[in-house]
């Protein structure tokens, strides 16, 4: 009897036993399993995939899409096989500064390349891509890869400015270039600063390993580029709806466009000064030092621009954003010394130009 | 056939003898095994400096609330906190072969052997306390395992409580190990309820987080913090595992066979096993605890003999694993000093903070002058840092991206390093010296300069530090002088480099190719052999793209070369499937799309049914340069040289042997040389080609090329005052060749004034 009882706790025991070695192996391995998710860590959304919507679809819905297409925005890419990048390059040979460096464009079948041909030494790269949307620039690249794959890329010497409706060195290029092979074509970026560049022109750049895959990018900054992915809100037939713009902040909204427009602590701390010409291409680090934005806390850049249409449809030029805060019928509110009540952008936010033929409307609204 | 039989009879005399023979000074043997196998896994040798008590929390992002071991804030505990590795290795040894000499009665040899060889691989200088509490707690509580429970033995087992929460940072898993010890003797013991509140009493001090740690570590990012054993790990670390759950598992089924299965036991058993198998940091204590809990049965006819054989056999494994480090000892021996195997930052003239992008290896970085010169950031503390991993992971991974700028990310937070580093201000940036793809783009970055590099770290300073501008300067100095050397150079590395062994001068040189010093690669990697074909295969691929780069134009010599000892690598199979797409990758950049195809389909899968992201893109890769190549077919010519020329580009030798026959005097000769160039020494090439470059019958076409091709072996062999006269001769030659964009950087650097 006793024995029975014995072997009965014992049994009892090893089917305990048998549980916690069971456990113990399970949760190993379930430890063991889950570790990449631990591993994972966030990336780039321009490198995100998933949720990404056809960007056909916004029209269906949304009037705001209808011009779209013809904004800077939408254009700030293209390659250099399209008909816009070679109607202007066709007038390439027309700049003397850059036939002078022995520097030329030539198209076959479609395709462009710059030669350079100086004391019997010649040279040529291909030309592949065109940056800007051609409202103030645009600048070429030839891409490149490292001995793993990595896209490098070469800025294009020469920059095509509507001021002057023509070429002339590209911005921060020396005036004299590099002796060296590929010198006189522009400077050689690496991987990092290649991928910034084409960060700031594409809504979907996926990278592997390295290598921007170019072949499968999406140009230009679209709808979900600045709305994020929109496959549920598509899906739902707008239900799912994300009100970032609606709730965000003055700053935090300047803060997306400034994610390549340009954020001060991107520039150094001496170059935000009220007579840095250069300052005017960086639009938010100049509207983030007006009182306008540090006074009334509301000014984004939205209050004045319609990024869904092109800018000659925007209503950005008139004085209805100003009075807001400056109407003269308003006692309280604070009025131009000059006793002006129209025309501002003429007198606070002047076209600039810069070292390079090129203008830009200073954002930095002050008294001049 | 009287004499043999003889020798016959007392050979099996003696054998019997030995098998009933009692094992003699089994903890001598234990403690020196256990001795050599802790020195044989010492990174840097027997005197180096470790922490034995933990340092007081001096890192950054600590939080106020900070808890330490309130011995670790006594000055005269820190006075004797650091020990060199060699006492370390004697005092752990002695604490090791005392657990196993107390069980040598009981256990079989084999597992006996086993236990000592998981606990000296797994014990690490920070255990050491945890050691010896515990292994005290076996001693004070045997009386009460017999059955003594006097005021004397609880009065002990108090004090070691006590001297566990005072110095253990870990107390909260050395107590549950101390349960572990004495749970044999807890139904015997009237004060066990006391006890118990002692303990629960302790648990809300103050240090609540840190008493959580053996259950807080589940949570930490393993990207920062490789807290699991066995992911990640190289073969030794997945054998040891394995060694580990052997004698896990023998314990388990010691349990199983006994009738004696206390509920209590088996949870601490389950709970001790779950956490060597699966959390490093306490894989030594755990492992340590399952071995104390285990009651192993006596064992009936051990055979001496099987003993001495198994003996010798891990006597072997620790030899084995020591044979990496013999050079090292007998530079001791020679010199007495012991080679640097670790730069020293704390001679670099610089301090303040340190961002380490694996905080696993932050004891080096707090002990010594290093721990008085510089701070850490964040540390290996995940009670203190567990919430804030997640974004130093973010960070170090925007680092190693070199995302400086602020982007948005998929979870809509904001992504780029600068706005941390700002707040951090780090002097140093410390990388794995395994993490290449990290350390190249950081060596592009305007943001962090090149320091130091040795096997286990590459140490960057922040360009915008002054007091990094000494040494970031040496740095850039040294690395110039590697890659173009200059006829002073006597090949010291100063405090920039530290390579000693073969193993360690193999880890630099893959760093200094990662960075584009190809040539410097060259000269760091030790001797030439098998193993480093694959290094030097890649140096000249790298060479090739230099080239290639920057003046569009393949350098025979080079492309030749690597592409050639490339092929034979994959036909051997000794390319992982990264390494392969990579090069097939850097075959497509340097125009020769026919053999990236090549090395391409070697990964792709005949079916079509590509898995892998590699297997995918590979397949992506064909498929571009299939149609490259409809676009533009190669130009077809029956022009020997054209044909040779091309054989040479894709590492075709049959082809240049077949094209060779067509060529004639001294174009024969220069191809030659170069066909030869993948079989013989860079030195036997470089005299072969400068006595036919003097050959006055030496085609003028090709005089340039050749120049070019001698400068750049000269550089290689280290014949610099030869490598200028070569890419002089090479610019002089012909003056409209492309390469002269490299013979020109090459002689600015050769010729660099102040070298």
């Amino acid at each position: 009897m006793a024995e029975r009882v014995r072997q009965r706790v014992v049994t009892k025991g090893r089917s305990f036993l048998a549980l916690g070695f069971a456990l113990v192996i399970s949760l190993t391995l379930f430890r063991w399993s889950s570790v990449s998710f631990y591993a994972t860590p966030q990336v780039d959304s321009l490198q995100n995939a998933s949720g990404r919507a056809d960007e056909a679809r916004c029209i269906d819905c949304h009037v705001q899409a209808e011009r779209f297409h013809e904004t800077g925005h939408a254009n700030a890419l293209i390659r250099a096989t399209s008909q816009d990048s070679l109607t202007m390059l066709a007038q390439f040979g027309n700049c003397d500064k850059a036939r002078s460096e022995g520097t030329f464009v030539e198209i076959a079948g479609g395709v462009p390349h710059a030669g350079n041909s100086t004391d019997a030494v010649s040279s040529q790269v291909s030309l592949d891509w065109c940056f800007g949307s051609g409202r103030h620039a645009r600048t070429w690249i030839t891409t490149l890869g490292d001995s793993q794959g990595a896209t490098d890329l070469i800025e294009f010497r020469w920059t095509w400015y509507r001021d002057v409706d023509g070429f002339d060195i590209t911005p921060g290029q020396p005036e004299h270039h590099f002796d060296t092979h590929l010198g006189p074509f522009g400077v050689l970026y690496d991987h990092p600063k290649a991928r910034r560049c084409f960060a700031c022109h594409t809504s979907y750049l996926p990278i592997d390993d390295g290598r921007l895959r170019l072949e499968d990018v999406e140009t230009g900054v679209n709808c979900q580029r600045c709305h994020g992915p929109r496959a549920e809100h598509v899906a739902s037939d707008g239900e799912i709806h994300d009100d970032f713009w609606q709730t965000a902040s003055p700053a935090e909204a300047i803060d997306r466009c400034a994610q390549c427009h340009r954020r001060p602590e991107e520039v150094e701390v001496d170059e935000i000064r009220a007579d840095n010409p250069d300052l005017a291409r960086f639009q938010p680090i100049g509207l983030v030092q007006s009182k306008c934005f540090t006074v009334s806390r509301k000014l984004t850049c939205t209050t004045c621009h319609d990024p869904h249409l092109p800018l000659e449809a925007q209503n950005s030029l008139g004085d209805w954003q100003c009075l807001q805060c400056h109407d003269s019928s308003k006692p309280d509110h604070t009025l131009c010394g000059s006793a002006e009540t129209e025309n501002c952008l003429h007198c606070h936010m002047p076209k600039v130009r810069s070292k390079d033929p090129i203008h830009f409307t200073d954002h930095w609204i002050r008294v001049r | 056939m009287a004499r043999k039989t003889s020798r016959q009879t007392s050979r099996q005399v003696r054998t019997a003898t030995r098998l009933e023979e009692p094992v003699r000074h089994p903890f001598r043997w234990d403690w020196l095994l256990s001795l050599l196998l802790l020195i044989s896994v010492s990174p840097d040798g027997p005197f180096q400096t470790v922490r034995i008590i933990p340092a007081v929390t001096n890192t950054v992002l600590a939080p106020e609330w900070a808890w330490d071991p309130p011995a670790a804030r006594v000055s005269a505990v820190q006075a004797v906190a650091e020990w060199p590795y060699w006492l370390y290795t004697v005092a752990m040894s002695f604490l090791i072969a005392s657990v196993l000499t107390q069980r040598a009665e009981t256990a079989d040899y084999k597992v006996r052997l086993a236990i000592l060889m998981a606990l000296s691989l797994l014990s690490q200088p920070a255990n050491f306390l945890a050691a010896a509490i515990v292994i005290t707690a076996l001693k004070v509580s045997s009386p009460a395992l017999s059955g003594d429970i006097s005021r004397r033995t609880i009065a002990s087992m108090g004090t070691v409580v006590i001297a566990a929460f005072l110095l253990c940072l870990d107390f909260s898993i050395v107590l549950l190990a101390l349960t572990a010890c004495w749970l044999p003797a807890a139904d015997r013991c009237q004060a066990r309820g006391q006890i118990a509140g002692a303990m629960v009493l302790l648990t809300p001090l103050g240090f609540s987080e840190a008493f959580a740690r053996p259950l807080t570590w589940l949570t930490v990012p393993e990207n920062v913090l490789p807290v699991t054993p066995g992911v990640g790990d190289d073969s030794a670390g997945i054998l040891l595992l394995i060694l580990a759950a052997a004698v896990v598992s023998h314990s388990w089924w010691i349990v199983w066979i006994s009738d004696r299965q206390r509920p209590a036991q088996l949870l601490l058993l389950a709970v001790f096993s779950l956490l060597s198998l699966t959390c490093r940091y306490y894989q030594f204590v755990s492992l340590l605890s399952v071995v104390c809990l285990t009651e192993y049965a006596a064992v009936q006819g051990q055979s001496l003999l099987g003993e001495r054989r198994l003996r010798w056999s891990v006597t072997l494994v620790a030899m084995l694993l020591l044979w990496p480090q013999i050079a090292s000892y007998q530079t001791f021996v020679l010199t007495g000093r012991w080679p640097i195997q670790f730069v020293e930052p704390s001679t670099w003239e610089t301090s303040g903070r340190v961002m380490l992008m694996q905080p696993q290896h932050s004891s080096r970085w707090q002990t010594g002058r290093t721990g008085e010169t510089f701070n850490l950031i964040i540390d290996d503390r995940w009670d203190l840092f567990r919430d804030q991993y997640r974004n130093y992971q973010q960070v170090c991974h925007d680092l190693s991206e070199v995302r400086s700028s602020r982007y948005l990310r998929s979870d809509g937070q904001w992504g780029g390093y600068k706005q941390w580093t700002e707040q951090w201000k780090p002097t140093l940036l410390v990388v794995d010296s395994s993490d290449l793809d990290g350390i190249r783009r950081l060596s592009l970055s305007p943001h962090w300069k090149v320091m130091g590099i040795d096997s286990h770290r590459t140490i960057f300073g922040a360009e915008d530090d002054a007091k990094n501008a000494k040494q970031s300067r040496t740095a850039a100095l040294l690395l110039a002088e590697l890659e173009w050397p200059s006829p002073q150079f006597d090949g010291s590395f100063g405090n920039v480099l530290a390579a000693t062994g073969d193993v360690q001068r193999l880890k630099v040189a893959r760093v200094l190719l990662s960075m584009r010093l190809p040539y410097s690669a060259l000269r760091v990697m030790p001797e030439r052999s098998a193993s480093d074909d694959m290094l030097s295969a890649m140096c000249h691929f790298e060479m090739a793209h230099r080239v290639f780069r920057h003046t569009r134009t393949h350098t025979l010599l080079d492309q030749y070369r690597a592409v050639y000892h490339l092929q034979k690598l994959v036909e051997n199979d000794q390319l992982s499937a990264k390494q392969l797409l990579r090069v097939a990758r850097g075959l497509e950049e340097l125009d020769e799309p026919e053999t990236a195809t090549e090395f391409a389909t070697q990964l792709t899968d005949p079916s079509g049914s590509n898995t892998t992201p590699e297997q995918q893109w590979a397949a992506e890769l064909v498929s571009r340069c299939r149609s490259r190549n409809a676009e533009e077919p190669p130009a077809v010519s029956d022009n020997p040289e054209v044909l040779i020329r091309q054989a040479m580009r894709s590492g075709d030798s049959t082809a240049v042997a077949s094209h060779l026959g067509r060529l004639k005097g001294s174009q024969h000769d220069f191809f030659h040389i170069l066909a030869d160039s993948t079989t013989k020494s860079s030195e036997d090439v470089y005299r072969e080609l400068i006595g036919l470059v003097n050959r006055p019958d030496f085609p003028n076409q090709l005089r340039g090329e050749a120049l070019f091709y001698l400068g750049s072996l000269a550089i290689e062999i280290g014949d610099s005052p030869g490598a200028a006269s070569a890419f002089s001769a090479s610019i002089q030659a012909a003056p409209a060749q492309p390469l002269n964009s490299i013979s020109r950087v090459s002689l600015m650097n050769l010729q660099k004034p102040g070298r």
